[in-house]
């Protein structure tokens, strides 16, 4: 009876993950899934929270110009923002018979949320359109010592990545990913190990940058040893085949690429306070045209918990990533995070880091230079500060002041008969302010 | 109890202890003569034993009276029913889970176990004879015999235990206990957050060309 129970609830759960749109989503004031619900619905055994925002904001550069040579000139503009979510899952330990972690374990543990941000551009030619966010999890006999998890993500943006090419540009890019992955555990968790497959697509919906278009496949092995209730020692490697699919060329050399990363460390708290994360290891990039990459690629973070309300961290990481310039780059970034929770219903942040992006080669499908040079090397800093005041635990007003700045002398060429350089360099400032209703 | 509020207490530990005390027992009774040179470790006369060259620690006259060496046979005897009754109840469960690799590594200790035990059934009573006799000579052969045997005994234990993993003569499965004290951060230590991607690609503006 029970498992029936358990049947009825997986294909009601399914059922509704089908039924939703797959039109609309989300960025903005969605950071974190925790602080986007409120007290729920609940719904036999599943627990369901809506919740919508709406906000006004401004934005200081929409195409991210740098305005130096006035080849495009940097565009201001307020901007309207509607972001509905709704998360559908499971009954979380609060709400579930026995709660936490010694509660009677579920066959399935299945969480789903699609978010949407609207977008409504007033000043500039960036037209309005729709951001989307969705994310389905399900896992089969979770805590177990066995159990097997499905995922899938699907994520639209919308908002200007690069400066703007002609009247109207498209720049929608939606980002697919799908998988799943084997989990072996001793009881309690002691030890435990994951083993998963990710296929992911990576789609431009823009004729001038379809030639990014690729799909990717990734295997990802991960083990840790949780030698201490918060602390343990881990290992994760993962090989990631990545292959552009367009027949477009495009304006700059990318290629198919392997790359492969593997890394050992710490997680845990140290003391009652404080945490550290240290891992270190070794990545490599091969590509089929340009560059190769290999070095060492690590993180670490010191991070201190003073309370349930009040937490800081400092952080570093250096890794490489795929990118559109020069296959790769290698990134090195510091940064840090504070958070403030007064009296349960006003929450404060900042966020800051700056780091050194140096990418591979740069040139053209031909050989030639996209820019004044081949070499490039940026130093990329951004911040932001949020605030949200909870007048129930239903209704909130915040605000968020953001600032995201690329320092560099890289140049690129525009295409025009007299050569024309356009550095690559720009800041923006971006201020959202709005209210938010939620459960 | 250490700083993050954990304390564990294995049987195995307890076991080991437990060991410990009744070797340091025998070393003393024994007068140290033997085993002490190998140091106060159960493992030591074992090992030894079974690579042939036994250093077996034999009571001497002069130590253990008449009632002592019965005491100790009957301790040994009794000993080894348990191990045949740990074996066999072992070899039992393989059997039963049809593990078919631990029902191999345990049936010739469960053969060795009763041989053992069928020896000391006969060897028992002949040393209670011989002492009731007033038979010095026959009662010390019949105790050095009992104590070799008591030593393959558990030579043959130490094996089975390795086989099936954990102490056969346990008070049950090894099951550790933990418990975190109140205010210990909980977080999930088991995966190390990864630090994503940008969010703003690096894209070349569509009007970029070649020069």
């Amino acid at each position: 009876m029970r498992l029936l129970d358990h049947c009825r609830t997986l294909l009601l759960a399914l059922a509704v993950v089908l039924a939703l749109p797959f039109s609309a989503s989300a960025q903005g004031w969605l950071d974190g899934r925790q602080r986007a619900e409120g007290p729920g619905f609940r719904l036999g055994d599943l627990e369901l929270h809506p919740g919508v925002g709406a906000e006004i904001g401004y934005d200081t550069n929409v195409f991210l110009s740098s305005d130096k040579a006035g080849v495009d000139p940097r565009r201001t503009s307020p901007i309207l923002r509607l972001t509905p979510h709704i998360y559908l899952s499971t009954l979380g330990p609060e709400r579930s018979d026995g709660g936490g972690e010694n509660g009677p374990m579920p066959i399935v543990d299945f969480r789903t949320g699609v978010s949407a941000s609207l977008y409504h551009y007033l000043q500039t030619e960036a037209r309005s359109n729709v951001e989307m966010d969705v994310d389905t999890q399900l896992t089969f006999l979770p805590r177990r010592p066995v159990s097997f998890t499905l995922l899938g993500t699907f994520m639209r943006t919308i908002r200007p990545f690069t400066e703007s090419g002609a009247v109207g540009q498209n720049y929608n890019r939606d980002q697919i990913t799908g998988g799943g992955k084997l989990t072996l555990q001793t009881r309690g968790g002691i030890l435990k190990s994951n083993v998963g497959y990710t296929f992911g697509a990576d789609l431009f919906e823009g004729g001038s940058f379809k030639f990014g278009n690729g799909v990717s496949h990734k295997v990802a092995l991960d083990a840790a040893w949780r030698f201490l209730p918060s602390t343990a020692l881990l290992y994760d490697g993962e090989v990631n085949f990545h292959n552009y699919t367009s027949n477009d060329p495009g304006t700059v050399l990318i290629s198919d690429n392997t790359r492969v990363r593997t890394r050992f460390g710490f997680n845990g708290y140290i003391t009652r306070v404080i945490s550290v994360l240290a891992m270190v290891g070794y990545g490599a990039g091969f590509y089929v045209a340009g560059d190769d990459y290999d070095s060492i690629v690590g993180q670490a973070q010191l991070a201190f918990a003073f309370s349930d309300a009040v937490n800081f961290s400092l952080g570093y990481d250096r890794d490489f990533f795929r990118t559109f310039v020069g296959n790769f780059y290698r990134r090195d970034r510091g940064s840090m995070r504070f958070q403030l929770l007064l009296g349960g219903v006003f929450l404060t942040g900042l966020e800051a880091g700056v780091g050194l992006y140096d990418f591979g080669q740069t040139f053209t499908p031909t050989g030639g230079t996209i820019g004044d040079s081949y070499d490039r090397s940026d130093v990329r800093a951004d911040g932001s500060l949020f605030a949200e005041y909870r007048f129930t635990d239903w209704f909130a007003v915040n605000s968020r002041v953001e600032y995201m700045a690329n320092f560099t002398d890289f140049r690129f060429n525009v295409a025009t008969a007299t050569p024309v350089f356009d550095p690559a360099d720009y800041s923006r400032w971006t201020i959202w302010g709005g209210v938010r209703v939620f459960y | 109890m250490n700083g993050w509020g954990v304390g564990a207490q294995p049987t195995v530990v307890r076991t080991l202890e437990a060991n410990l005390g009744r070797v340091l027992f025998f070393v003393v009774l024994s007068g140290g003569a033997l085993v002490a040179a190998e140091g106060p470790r159960e493992d030591a006369d074992v090992g030894s034993a079974r690579s042939g060259t036994a250093e077996i620690p034999i009571q001497s006259e002069a130590v253990l009276s008449a009632a002592e060496q019965l005491a100790e046979a009957d301790r040994i005897h009794g000993e080894t029913r348990d191990t045949v009754t740990a074996v066999r109840g072992a070899l039992a469960r393989a059997r039963k889970d049809a593990d078919a690799v631990l029902v191999v590594c345990l049936e010739d200790k469960a053969t060795l176990a009763d041989g053992y035990l069928r020896t000391l059934d006969v060897r028992v009573p002949a040393l209670r004879a011989a002492s009731d006799a007033g038979n010095a000579l026959a009662r010390e052969h019949e105790f050095t015999v009992i104590g070799v045997v008591g030593v393959k005994v558990r030579v043959v234990r130490r094996d089975a235990e390795a086989c099936v993993g954990e102490g056969l003569l346990a008070a049950g499965a090894l099951k550790v206990a933990t418990f975190v004290a109140p205010g210990t951060p909980l977080d999930d230590a088991s995966t190390a957050q990864a630090i994503p991607d940008l969010q703003i690609p690096f894209v070349p503006p569509p009007a970029t060309g070649a020069m």
